[in-house]
């Protein structure tokens, strides 16, 4: 999917990164056209796409863009209580905290994501935001998905994991109801804090990780503890605990044996 | 409206010059064959200036040529003219959700001097909208109609009785609410109505009270309200009963409440010839002015203006925006009952909103009511007299003032009722408590059904009110009879693939999403699925990108359009 | 009147008022004709750079600085587009005869003239600002850097966006000192006009809050009568200005003189009681509202009356709404609320008024 212009244009004069930008149509896409008005200057890099709202932003979609090979990823929303839909940005902002910490397990840089709020009347700051953004960038160099070569078929697998986790139910749940178990209390009536919403999310994002590796991993093939373990990089014991579970929960079924270790596959396949 | 099945996308790709604008640093000859290597563009051509007359006919005339099904157009921000060329497409026979604008002119042409990269970027940015138009879905604007259509007025102030007239004049039925035992509120009382050199009528509450479609219900009070626009479930207490009503949309005219100069001991409210404006105005109406205490004619009045106002410690922070422009009509209209009677007019700063302001203050002083700047320290009791000590900021002194009859302009406050009201419906109130800021987005407004009028948003007078309630009625109004056309960007939940998690009812922000017992196309059993209210629906997308299962879909902003986007972007 | 034959109505004056009218008309199904004296549409408001927070008018909500382009551009768009408007630019009204119902109309376009009948009337002709020239103490014809604030607004558009913007025009300095004069014209029968304008306040208060959050280190000062702008709201935008530094002075400014190369304000402080003499480097002279030349022709032929201050009364006859400035100063929003309120009493009026929703 790569552009056959910009190709050569790496190789003329160095990098030149590939941003994309998501901008809510209300503040910062209306950030972006008062930059423009004004005439401010700033990198060709940014690839803008409007949205209604940050809050809209699936975390698919920045996973998507890095995993097609972009170089970074600009979410820009309205500023903390200017929201056009009331809460959007909060939203987005929770989900922000849980793409970092996704990306944290991938062999990524998690600043190639980054969260701006600008709003309607700060031109002159999304043209520094993407300048800065764009410096960074280069600073870090290109996505490693582009080189093609083994590492990046790594990287690619690894955010196929990453987004197939982060559609996973009990992450969507646990982030779209963070606020209310927060402000009301979960279903034992038990209201949690900050720092213990956090640990608690911080688990579940690994547990779900691990957990979308295996699944997908045995998605066409059978395959046992141990081939997963290799092909993820995960210690065999953990792979091991989260195979129960999944047993268990009838997502992934015992399928034969490779010579003595049972082999897995994901339930309904082959 | 052409077929936008299956078949191959045929694109068609406008590009607008903007008068010439765009084109110095985006290389448009470039761009275009770029984009014509594209396989699903059919046309690829130049105008000048789309969003004018000239440019629609032109933008028509070649969608009608040709067998384009959706269009891109490249050329300004789309905040701009979006709707315009929208609705021309949309006569041109292409659905408006099949439309894409890319921008190029802000977020190219203007900011990259740059020619080659600039081109660059723009084809990048094209490609994508071109990607993301193919997966487009044609959706046809959806008429809503309310199941209900009753409205329910709460406060049977002016602002009130004025919306309950506007609204039984469009033939709508009305359940009209009020705490007290009567209807009129405050304005009915006052003598001094006119704010402005306009005549201000009232309306007539006889004429209302004869309407067959009008209900009212006195000394009663709201205790619940749940539901949304076309739906609402409102829970009535009166004395001695609890009854439900079904509207179809609420007016709230709760008003507001006249500080209590009791608070502020310093002013000896508690004294028989302390007295507050209103009791003033009572007095007025009847033509005559005398002291309670001895039933004389006073021969020095003082007002004190801002009271409980402008002053957050002692009362309430905001100024409301009336009293001067009461109190100067009232001392003038003293001055012209007894014109030997002394007048001071005790100010901060001498403010009227409305025109006419000036002329009703140069009248007073050319009666003969003296103005002093300055708040008034305290009023003293020396045997039987009332003494003023304040200070006079113009002249730096500080005088004692010897006065019969003390009145005291105090201001308006939001109600309890008010407050109350807003938890109930889940509105937010500014700072002072008003339902204030909450009317500058009066989209939102409209379609949850919701209209305010009067006091209850800030301190007014009568007239502001009146044209308040009027405005606020003529929108609920046309909604009540005709329904509405829902937003054309808002969420699609598609019934068969929603599991019933409620994730998403619990995250939308507008309660636009309720829960419905629909019978499952397999097992045949019923469960309970999502699903969206138009009416409410506002399209931000929080449920789409909260749903496990991807269900919710935003109109023109669906997964697929945008992961499409995306991949062509680099 | 039948209902099946098409009602036409006049809108005089293409400012906020006017337009607002004539797209409410358009949206009643009512044929609308926009007459404009001028060459653009958007009248005063249009020139402004922004609306300030207690003016908006119709905006989302969400934006806190109200550039005009997202409030006009996509207006001019609507009124362009609207099948059921007829805009007439550079335009102006010759003569009205008739009765409501039916109006006969003379219309001028650069000497060219067109006859038109019209079921009713909407008068929008907006006001003036007070020439400041007239007020020879304050020097506006005499030195470059006294302006009136439509002239600073002029200067924040065209330098907008660019690093150093309120470059004042004798020089192209950024001053250090800048005044603000209010009540110029207003409030004073012999030398300008004797009622309030009352939007002004908010505006200088506005543009001082601008000034002093762009340049901190900058003295700003608000030369006042009273202060007045009572809308809701205005108490906290006061208070933000004081917060922020912008000092405010009780007093009129006796007047404005060159000493050497600086300009000098002086006054009298009524709260102190002392004279000031402040250095200046830029004075902005709030001049207020006044009605428009030519507009008591038009009233006159509307049999409308005059009020003592020379804008018109809004209770005519049938058939006939007043809306905007035309009524006395005001802002924006309360002239399109105006508007939408006339558009309402004419579209009752021509019982062709189907109530639409509006967007």
């Amino acid at each position: 999917m790569e552009g056959e212009g910009l190709k050569t244009d790496e190789n003329t004069s160095g990098f030149k990164p590939k941003i994309v930008g998501f901008l809510c149509n209300w503040c910062s896409y209306a950030g972006a056209d008062l930059a423009g008005v004004s005439r401010m200057q700033m990198p060709t890099t940014l690839r803008v796409i409007r949205v209604m709202c940050s809050g809209s932003l699936d975390p698919k979609f920045p996973l998507s863009a890095l995993k097609s090979g972009v170089d970074g990823v600009l979410i820009m929303g309205c500023h903390p209580g200017d929201c056009h839909y009331i809460s959007g940005n909060y939203e987005a902002k929770r989900k922000y905290r849980m793409l970092k910490k996704i990306i944290d397990f991938v062999d990524l840089e998690n600043e190639r994501l980054q969260l701006e709020w600008i709003s309607a009347s700060e031109g002159a700051r999304f043209q520094e935001v993407v300048t800065e953004f764009t410096s960074k960038i280069k600073k870090l160099g290109p996505n490693p998905i582009r080189k093609k070569d083994e590492k990046a078929k790594i990287i690619i697998r690894q955010l196929d994991a990453a987004i197939h986790a982060s559609q996973q139910f009990r992450l969507r749940s646990l982030f779209g109801r963070e606020k209310k178990i927060m402000e009301l209390g979960n279903a034992y009536g038990e209201k949690l804090s900050q720092e213990e919403m956090e640990k608690i999310e911080d688990e579940i994002i690994e547990e779900e990780y691990i957990r979308s590796n295996i699944i997908l991993r045995v998605e066409s093939e059978p395959k046992t503890v141990e081939e997963m373990a290799g092909d993820t990089g995960i210690p065999t014991e953990t792979i091991f605990k989260h195979v129960a579970r999944l047993w268990k929960k009838q997502i992934i079924l015992p399928f034969g044996h490779k010579e003595l270790s049972p082999t897995y596959i994901k339930a309904g396949g082959v | 409206m052409r077929g936008t099945s299956s078949r191959k996308p045929k694109i068609g790709v406008f590009f607008c010059t903007c008068k010439g604008s765009i084109g110095k640093n985006v290389d448009l000859n470039e761009l275009e064959s770029r984009v014509k290597e594209n396989p699903d563009v059919v046309l690829c051509i130049r105008h000048d200036k789309l969003c004018e007359k000239d440019g629609q006919a032109f933008l028509k005339d070649q969608i009608s040529n040709t067998d384009v099904d959706r269009i891109v157009l490249v050329g300004c921000t789309p905040r701009t003219y979006e709707e315009v060329i929208n609705k021309g497409a949309l006569e041109a026979g292409i659905n408006r959700h099949l439309v894409e604008h890319v921008n190029i002119r802000e977020l190219c042409e203007w900011i990259h001097p740059d020619e080659k990269s600039a081109t660059e970027k723009a084809v990048f940015l094209v490609l994508g909208s071109i990607a993301r138009v193919a997966f487009a879905q044609e959706v046809l604007d959806k008429q809503v109609i309310l199941k209900n259509n009753n409205v329910l007025i709460i406060g049977g102030g002016i602002a009130g009785i004025t919306s309950a007239l506007e609204l039984i004049k469009n033939e709508i039925s009305v359940h009209l609410v009020e705490k007290t035992d009567k209807l009129g509120g405050r304005a009915y009382e006052l003598d001094t109505q006119r704010l402005s050199e306009e005549d201000v009528i009232l309306p007539n509450i006889n004429e209302l009270i004869k309407s067959d479609k009008f209900h009212v219900m006195l000394e009663s009070e709201v205790v619940d309200v749940n539901g949304t626009l076309g739906d609402y479930k409102v829970k009535i207490a009166s004395k001695d009963k609890e009854e439900e009503l079904d509207v179809g949309a609420i007016v709230i005219a709760t008003g507001s409440e006249l500080f209590d100069a009791i608070r502020i001991l310093e002013y000896k409210y508690d004294d028989a010839d302390v007295i507050d404006f209103f009791e003033l105005e009572k007095m007025l109406v009847k033509d005559e002015v005398k002291v309670p205490s001895s039933g004389e004619i006073p021969k020095r009045i003082n007002f004190i203006q801002c009271v409980g106002s402008r002053d957050e410690n002692k009362g309430n922070a905001h100024c409301s925006l009336v009293c001067c422009t009461y109190a100067i009509k009232q001392a003038a209209k003293i001055k012209i009952l007894y014109p030997d009677t002394e007048v001071y007019i005790h100010y901060m700063d001498l403010r009227g909103p409305e025109c006419g302001f000036e002329e009703y203050f140069l009248d007073a002083q050319k009666k003969g009511v003296n103005f002093i700047r300055g708040r008034v320290a305290e009023i003293q009791k020396d045997g039987k007299n009332l003494i003023l000590r304040t200070e006079h900021i113009e002249l730096g002194d500080i005088m004692s003032l010897p006065s019969d009859l003390v009145v005291l302009s105090v201001g308006q406050q939001a109600s309890v009722e008010t407050q109350k009201l807003a938890d109930m419906v889940h509105l937010p109130l500014d700072k002072d408590g008003f339902l204030g800021y909450y009317n500058d987005r009066f989209e939102i407004l409209d379609r949850r059904g919701i209209s305010i009028a009067g006091c209850a948003q800030g301190p007014r007078g009568v007239a502001r009110s009146i044209s308040d309630a009027k405005k606020a009625v003529r929108e609920i109004a046309g909604i009540m009879k005709k329904g509405f056309t829902a937003r054309s960007i808002h969420s699609v939940i598609d019934e068969t693939r929603c599991a019933g998690c409620r994730i998403c009812e619990e995250l939308c922000p507008y309660e636009a999403i309720y829960m419905k017992n629909v019978k499952d196309h397999v097992t045949e059993e019923s469960r309970l699925i999502s699903s969206v209210n138009l009416a409410v629906c506002q399209g931000c997308g929080a449920c789409a990108m909260a749903c496990p299962g991807g269900v919710p879909q935003l109109i023109g902003y669906s997964n697929k359009e945008i992961l499409a986007q995306i991949d062509e972007l680099i | 009147m039948s209902s099946d034959s098409i009602k036409s109505a006049l809108v005089i004056g293409g400012g906020v008022a006017g337009m607002q009218a004539s797209l409410d008309l358009a949206n009643y199904g009512i044929q609308t004709f926009l007459v404009e004296r001028q060459e653009e549409l958007g009248g005063r408001a249009y020139k402004l750079s922004r609306t300030y927070r207690t003016h908006e008018c119709k905006s989302d909500g969400c934006c806190m600085d109200y550039c005009r382009e997202c409030i006009f551009t996509p207006k001019f768009g609507e009124l362009f587009q609207n099948e059921n408007i007829e805009i007439m630019l550079g335009t102006e009204v010759d003569d009205i005869s008739g009765e409501p119902g039916n109006f006969q109309i003379t219309l001028n376009t650069g000497g060219e003239t067109r006859n038109l009948n019209v079921n009713a009337i909407i008068m929008a002709t907006g006001s003036t600002t007070f020439d400041a020239d007239k007020i020879k103490e304050y020097g506006h014809d005499r030195y470059d850097d006294v302006i009136t604030f439509l002239e600073l607004e002029k200067m924040i558009v065209s330098q907008r966006g660019e690093a150093e913007s309120f470059a004042r025009p004798s020089d192209g300095k950024i001053p250090e000192t800048v005044n603000f004069l209010l009540c110029v014209g207003s409030r004073d029968s012999n030398k300008g006009n004797q009622h309030c304008s009352i939007v002004c306040c908010t505006y200088a208060i506005g543009q001082a809050k601008d000034l002093k959050t762009k340049y901190p280190d900058m003295e700003v000062y608000i030369h006042y009568m009273d202060l007045r702008a009572a809308y809701r709201g205005f108490e906290e935008f006061y208070k933000e200005a004081q917060e922020i530094g912008v000092q405010f002075i009780r007093g009129r400014v006796a007047s404005v003189q060159k000493d050497n190369w600086d300009l000098v304000v002086s006054t009298e402080n009524i709260d102190s009681g002392e004279l000031m003499e402040i250095k200046s480097d830029l004075v902005v002279l709030t001049v207020g509202q006044e009605p428009h030349r030519g507009s008591d022709k038009i009233a006159e032929s509307l049999n409308l009356a005059l009020q003592s201050n020379g804008f018109v009364f809004g209770n005519g006859t049938k058939g006939i709404a007043v809306a905007g400035c035309a009524l006395g100063p005001r802002g924006i929003r309360y002239s399109v609320e105006d508007a939408k309120r006339a558009a309402l009493e004419i579209a009752d009026f021509l019982d062709g008024g189907e109530v639409v929703e509006g967007n």
